[in-house]
């Protein structure tokens, strides 16, 4: 068996080197996406975590590879300044995985052994069904949605072309420093290196987490509940409550992930506390995970320690015993992982402030603008009963109250540290409520609402037989997203559109192949701080194809030449308002602006002004994009 | 002391009551740093001075209260697209105008005010019809 592992391994590596034609490629990104999301933590399963069953052996080795490849990338490239070029993954893998298959010679490798009981079919059958129903949301949104993709992959697509992690991302973007979550931006590069773009990358790596984070789920119920009860919360999870897939797909892919890193530090937490089990590898990859992703996690983290610390303080006879033992294993973890995260910090860290800037600070206050009005009663809606794409659902309702009534029976047993886990998060989640990017740790009470349907619903016949019914209920089940998330041919202009449109990707090969690579792009929006995307997705034109776009700068905290970032945008506007106004024109010629593109969403830019004019030539027009040559 | 102890360890609903109080105040504690709240009182005035087929003309008049302040000045479309950026500076009880021409599109743009000094800060929106 351990021969085997090897010989696959090495054929693996060994495919890497030898890409030439289209199979190759094919191949290159195939071995290249098991090597990011699964062969190093598997390797280390076998020598760390040899009683795993099947399941959790998936879900360390993705867990742990993540981690890993995010560590050593930063490790490589900051601090042994190995560049980010083709040879990069094949260094990366093979640091990776040689001396961890050195290591498991010794190793005896069980089979693993699938007993398939009735419950075990029920499992597997609302597995795949909820698999199948991502893929079909997938291929029909075409990518990951929203405004971040754009930024972070615009950033990761910058690394590849200096082929360096970097604070300054001129002369491709305005910031010359920034703070960002490293995992979002250096994962994507290592996709771009594998051959595949970032905002491809973003949408595999989505379905990726989404799919373990339910599979994380079912585990983390396991400990409490019946294994029937565990496959009922499974179901209502991947189907209707999956936080991951609900934040990625709209955007918010960083916080998305870094959730599952969430969900896996639920799962071992909960093996510490009532299993005794110490991981501290995996306690400690999870940790900076979760960091390396998104650092607003640590919010619920610490309501779910302080729920743990509750339930012993109530119910054992020596308080604080267990607590004391968590807490002196979180904090070697996160010593270990700030170590783990010091290259990160050497390059990153003069700008981890940006965000308590006033100036910053004011823009997260005006992206809040509604929900600081808000009243009590609006509150206590968002906060239990809205989605963060806003859909406002009866079944949260039905989850809210089926968990309500059964909070009397719970509290007597173990499943009392998520009664206190619920309240805990309520009140943490009404105090950041005003704050638009803490507020999202609410949604973490998803969990608790799957937790909560187990008891009744445990009929896996009629639960099947209810799934036709997400399609019509506005919820944040995937089912639902296959209503609502169809191609369109003009968006409102109020919210960015809830598809990417396939004729998109024509006007990208069309840049690729007709234009300069030296063409800079005047694209429909863009903005400072957290204001600002192309409702047409016009930012993407950057990561996708490699030519500038001109006044995109949608960066939270990131240090930029405001005068010059205000006087894009007043070309901006004058542009808009008359695209032949000679000054704004030599503006624009200035900054080096050679196209203009024009999508079916824009609302500065439109077509009729600019078509006919002698200043632009009309280059591109398929079906509602347009792209301008200017003269 | 010994009594108080016999009975915190006979009473499972008191010692919830204790610990669940006590790790609600962290909690609040732990959350208020990163909840600021807008309390500068700040006033904005718009009106539609002229429209042409290409734009709108608004002239804008912003007040800070109490407070001398910095202020940007944003309009946006498709929630959060910026096509009017500025930044200015406020004294306390001013009034600073500002001219305003926006593209005529048949479309209700939003304008952002965001005014912030040491210790404060002030938002504000309105709708710009153009």
């Amino acid at each position: 068996m351990k021969n085997k592992i090897f010989s696959i391994i090495l054929i693996a590596l060994l495919f890497i080197f030898s890409v030439g034609n289209v199979l190759g490629l094919i191949l290159l990104r195939l071995v290249g996406l098991l090597f990011i999301f699964f062969f190093p933590g598997y390797l280390f399963t076998l020598i760390f975590y040899k009683k795993l069953d099947t399941l959790e052996k998936l879900i360390y080795s993705f867990i742990i590879s993540v981690s890993l490849i995010v560590v050593l990338t930063l490790f490589l490239n900051i601090l042994l300044k190995i560049e980010l070029n083709s040879y990069f993954p094949i260094i990366l893998f093979s640091l990776l995985v040689f001396p961890l298959l050195i290591k498991i010679k010794d190793v005896e490798i069980k089979k693993p052994t699938l007993k398939l009981d009735r419950l075990s079919i029920i499992f597997l059958i609302y597995l795949i069904l909820s698999v199948l129903i991502k893929v079909i949301v997938f291929l029909r949104v075409g990518t990951t949605l929203g405004a971040d993709v754009g930024r972070f992959a615009t950033i990761s697509h910058i690394f590849l072309l200096k082929k360096n992690i970097v604070t300054n991302l001129q002369p491709y973007d305005m910031p010359t420093g920034y703070f960002y979550f490293p995992g979002s931006v250096v994962l994507m590069t290592i996709g771009e290196l594998i051959g595949i773009n970032s905002i491809d990358f973003i949408t595999i790596s989505t379905f990726l987490f989404s799919t373990m984070s339910t599979l994380i789920f079912y585990l983390l119920t396991s400990k409490i509940l019946t294994r029937k009860k565990a496959i009922t919360a499974f179901f209502f999870y991947s189907f209707v409550l999956d936080v991951v897939l609900n934040y990625a797909i709209f955007g918010n892919f960083s916080y998305a992930f870094s959730t599952t890193f969430f969900l896996m530090l639920c799962l071992i937490s909960f093996e510490l506390f009532f299993e005794k089990k110490e991981r501290f590898l995996i306690l400690t990859l999870s940790i900076f995970g979760l960091l390396s992703f998104h650092f607003y996690l640590i919010f619920p983290i610490v309501v779910l320690l302080l729920s743990l610390f509750t339930y012993e303080f109530v119910n054992e006879k020596q308080p604080f015993r267990k607590s004391r033992n968590i807490i002196c294993n979180y904090f070697k973890a996160l010593v270990i992982s700030l170590i783990l995260l010091l290259p990160f910090f050497y390059l990153f860290g003069s700008y981890f402030f940006l965000a308590f800037n006033k100036d910053n600070m004011i823009d997260t206050l005006m992206v809040s603008y509604e929900r600081e009005r808000f009243s009590f009663d609006e509150k206590i809606w968002n906060l239990f009963f809205i989605s963060p794409s806003i859909i406002p659902s009866s079944i949260f309702i039905i989850a809210f109250v089926v968990f309500l009534i059964q909070i009397n029976r719970l509290i007597k047993t173990k499943s009392a540290v998520f009664v206190y886990f619920f309240s805990y998060l309520s009140i943490q989640s009404y105090m950041l409520f005003t704050n638009a990017n803490f507020q999202r740790v609410v949604t973490n009470l998803w969990i608790i609402y799957a937790f909560g349907f187990s008891s009744f619903f445990t009929n896996p016949i009629l639960n099947i037989a209810i799934l036709p019914v997400f399609y019509f209920v506005p919820s944040p089940s995937t089912i639902y997203f296959l209503n609502i998330l169809t191609p369109v041919e003009k968006t409102e202009p109020e919210i960015l559109p809830w598809v990417v449109w396939s004729e998109y990707y024509d006007a990208m090969n069309f840049i690729k192949k007709n234009t300069s690579e030296n063409s800079v792009f005047l694209v429909d929006g863009g903005g400072s701080g957290c204001f600002g995307a192309s409702a047409s997705y016009g930012e993407r034109i950057f990561p996708l194809t490699s030519r500038k776009v001109f006044y995109f700068t949608d960066y939270c905290w990131a240090n930029y030449d405001k005068s010059d970032y205000r006087h894009r945008v007043d070309i901006y506007r004058r542009i808009s308002i008359n695209p032949n106004d000679s000054e704004a024109l030599e503006n624009l010629k200035e900054y080096g602006v050679t196209h203009v593109f024009i999508g079916p969403s824009d609302v500065g830019l439109k077509f009729e002004l600019f078509s006919g004019s002698k200043n632009y030539e009309l280059v591109y027009n398929e079906k509602n994009f347009k792209i301008f040559e200017i003269k | 002391m010994r009594k108080i102890s016999k009975f915190l360890k006979s009473n499972k609903s008191v010692r919830f009551l204790i610990i669940f109080s006590f790790f609600c105040v962290i909690i609040i504690l732990f959350s208020l740093p990163f909840s600021p709240s807008s309390s500068m009182d700040v006033h904005a005035d718009c009106i539609k001075k002229r429209t042409t087929e290409e734009y709108c003309q608004f002239i804008c008049d912003f007040r800070v209260k109490e407070y001398n302040a910095t202020a940007r000045i944003m309009v946006v479309h498709s929630g959060w697209i910026a096509i009017f950026d500025e930044e200015l500076r406020m004294e306390s009880g001013r009034t600073e105008q500002i001219e305003i021409k926006i593209p005529y599109r048949g479309y209700a743009y939003s304008l952002y005010g965001g005014f912030y000094n040491e210790n404060k800060y002030g938002t504000l929106k309105m709708m710009l019809e153009c």
